[in-house]
């Protein structure tokens, strides 16, 4: 029978069906790829990273929620509700994209509707350090001390060095910026050579005021990635600037 | 056998969606949007902005309210309906159970607008309008204190709370009262109008409706500067300012005065100027269209002016553009606070 096997018969049509491997190794670098540009701070490039993951599989719910999670990240919280609300018609009992819903309603300002999606997200089956992420940002917006606890359980779930960055960037959303270089601090020993960790270990520095502190985690930064344009403007405006109305505005009422 | 992409559960052949979790089995062959939505950059910094947040923040109790009572929360109806809560000072305490930080600040917000009200038009009724509109910013405060702990965020509610109250409330109250209820004070003892009396006006009277006979009103007379006597010397006498009288008869009228009866079209008139005790010269005439008479009784013409008949004449017919309003109320003093007729 081997000597008919590479006849090509009208019936032996190849399957459609299957996805192609060679896509799938793209996909999965696109995938790759997003979060590769997450861990470096590049949510933009991330965000349509995720998207062109999608488009080659639409049943990654790690696109999806990449996709909401970048929305958030980029202050475009209606959207990332919205979008949100989307992909749970897809997916709809999965308990990270219920998470990123309710971040996305925390950040617009609904925390009553945030909090029921939040304990639907904490029913739901599974675990990740995303949701428990989420219920301490809702927790320290409530004004409950449980956040710690909430906090401490994410990073015990995902040892990853980018749990303790996030956590920072919720503590810095919220305007509390001396809890945030705890956290941030942690994810610099848990990845020292991360120059993203160092940049946003800098900016928590500088909303505190210990500038010279930020300009030594600007310049780490710059050590291990030469042309960070972020890291660079940083310091120019450390250097340059002497009183201003940014500055004296930010240590009123923090960095928003 | 598909496998559920979300919670990996191993499903039957031919099922479209996953039988633990619901999603879909088919989103690898189907046609979806995987693009989402952005933001414009106008959006973000608007949305930054501490009224796009304030609003936010104080229409979400409202939108949680309407939860609670299940109705559609994206109902904007519902918000506004909600949202006019604040206009009462006490009712969103009184919501939140706070009953007596309710009480007080809607008892004393009443007390305050009723003795406001006494006082109209004097100092004491500035002071105690000030005080209740103080005690309303209170409820607003204590609104947005009670939502956040969040500094920021909470001043910008109890900003936009007062702007929006003010906005919408007070400067409409405070444009519309005024004219409808405008406070004049006495400044020149004429009986039986004295100094301190604080007279309300309705400037809006004759608006869609012409004087009435009988009407007591406020007028002008158009700057004149005339020679007469004062004190046994002459002098020159302005005649201006703003006087009060009751409006004796109306266009086409003719009027005869003696300086003792007055008779309107041969009939002796059924209203009387507000002092008789100083009466202009005799004068005859006839009203024109668009003018009233009204007899300047406070003047001691006859003893100023030489020519005081044909000055008094002139003075009595009063342009309609020239009367401003209807005294209608004396508000003090209390001692005969009542109204004007």
């Amino acid at each position: 029978m081997a000597r008919f096997s590479k006849l090509e018969l009208g019936g032996d049509s190849p399957d459609n069906s299957k996805p192609d491997p060679t896509s799938r190794s793209e996909q999965k670098g696109s995938l790759e790829q997003a979060i590769e540009q997450r861990r470096c701070g590049h949510y933009e490039n991330a965000l349509r990273l995720y998207s062109r993951a999608l488009e080659e599989d639409k049943s990654l719910v790690t696109g999806w929620l990449g996709q909401v999670q970048m929305l958030i990240m980029l202050d475009e919280s209606v959207e990332a509700e919205l979008w949100s609300r989307k992909a749970l018609e897809l997916f709809p009992a999965n308990g990270d994209l219920l998470a990123g819903r309710a971040q996305a309603y925390r950040r617009i300002g609904d925390k009553g509707q945030a909090l029921l999606l939040s304990d639907g997200a904490m029913k739901a089956a599974g675990q990740s350090a995303y949701r428990w992420m989420v219920r301490g940002e809702l927790m320290i917006v409530i004004g409950q001390d449980t956040h710690l606890h909430c906090f401490d359980k994410a990073m015990q779930i995902d040892t990853d060095w980018l749990v303790p960055l996030e956590i920072a960037r919720i503590y810095q959303e919220l305007g509390n910026p001396s809890r945030a270089l705890g956290r941030i601090c942690r994810a610099v020993e848990l990845a020292p050579d991360q120059y993203y960790a160092w940049f946003v270990r800098g900016e928590v520095e500088r909303d505190l005021g210990l500038e010279k502190a930020a300009i030594k985690s600007w310049q780490h930064c710059l050590e291990l990635c030469h042309h960070h344009a972020d890291a660079e403007r940083e310091l120019s405006r450390l250097e340059v600037g002497g009183w201003s109305l940014t500055r004296i505005w930010r240590r009123w009422f923090g960095n928003r | 056998m598909p496998q559920c992409s979300s919670c990996q559960f191993q499903n039957m052949p031919g099922t479209t969606h996953c039988g633990r979790c619901g999603a879909s089995l088919l989103l690898a062959t189907a046609r979806i949007n995987v693009h989402p939505p952005r933001a414009t950059k106008w959006a973000k910094t608007w949305r930054k902005t501490m009224i796009w947040r304030a609003w936010y923040a104080i229409n979400q109790p409202i939108v949680d309210f309407a939860r609670q009572l299940d109705v559609d929360p994206d109902n904007r109806w519902h918000s506004i309906f909600a949202a006019l809560r604040l206009i009462i000072p006490g009712w969103p305490q009184f919501v939140a159970s706070k009953f007596k930080l309710g009480g007080f600040l809607l008892g004393g917000y009443l007390a305050c607008g009723l003795l406001a009200v006494i006082f109209y038009g004097t100092t004491i009724g500035s002071l105690l309008i000030a005080t209740a509109i103080t005690i309303h910013s209170i409820a607003v405060y204590d609104v947005a204190r009670s939502s956040t702990k969040d500094y920021p965020v909470r001043n910008s509610r109890i900003l936009l709370g007062c702007g929006l109250l003010g906005t919408f409330l007070y400067l409409p109250l405070f444009n519309l009262v005024p004219y409808y209820a405008a406070p004049f004070s006495i400044q020149i003892d004429r009986d039986p109008l004295l100094v301190g009396d604080v007279l309300l006006v309705n400037r809006g009277a004759y608006v869609w409706a012409p004087p009435q006979v009988g009407d007591i009103v406020v007028y002008v007379i158009a700057p004149a500067q005339v020679g007469g006597v004062a004190q046994g010397r002459n002098a020159v006498i302005n005649i201006t300012l703003q006087r009060i009288d009751r409006v004796l008869a109306g266009p086409g009228q003719s009027v005869m005065w003696d300086g003792k009866t007055l008779t309107i079209d041969g009939q002796p008139a059924t209203h009387r100027p507000l002092n008789l005790a100083f009466s202009a010269l005799p004068l005859t005439l006839i009203v024109p269209p668009q003018h009233y008479f009204i007899l300047p009784s406070g003047e001691r013409l006859p003893e100023l002016l030489p020519n005081g008949e044909s000055l008094a004449s002139t003075l009595s017919i009063i342009p309609i553009d020239n009367i401003q309003g209807r005294v209608f109320w004396r508000n003090s003093p209390w001692s005969r606070m009542g109204s004007m007729r």
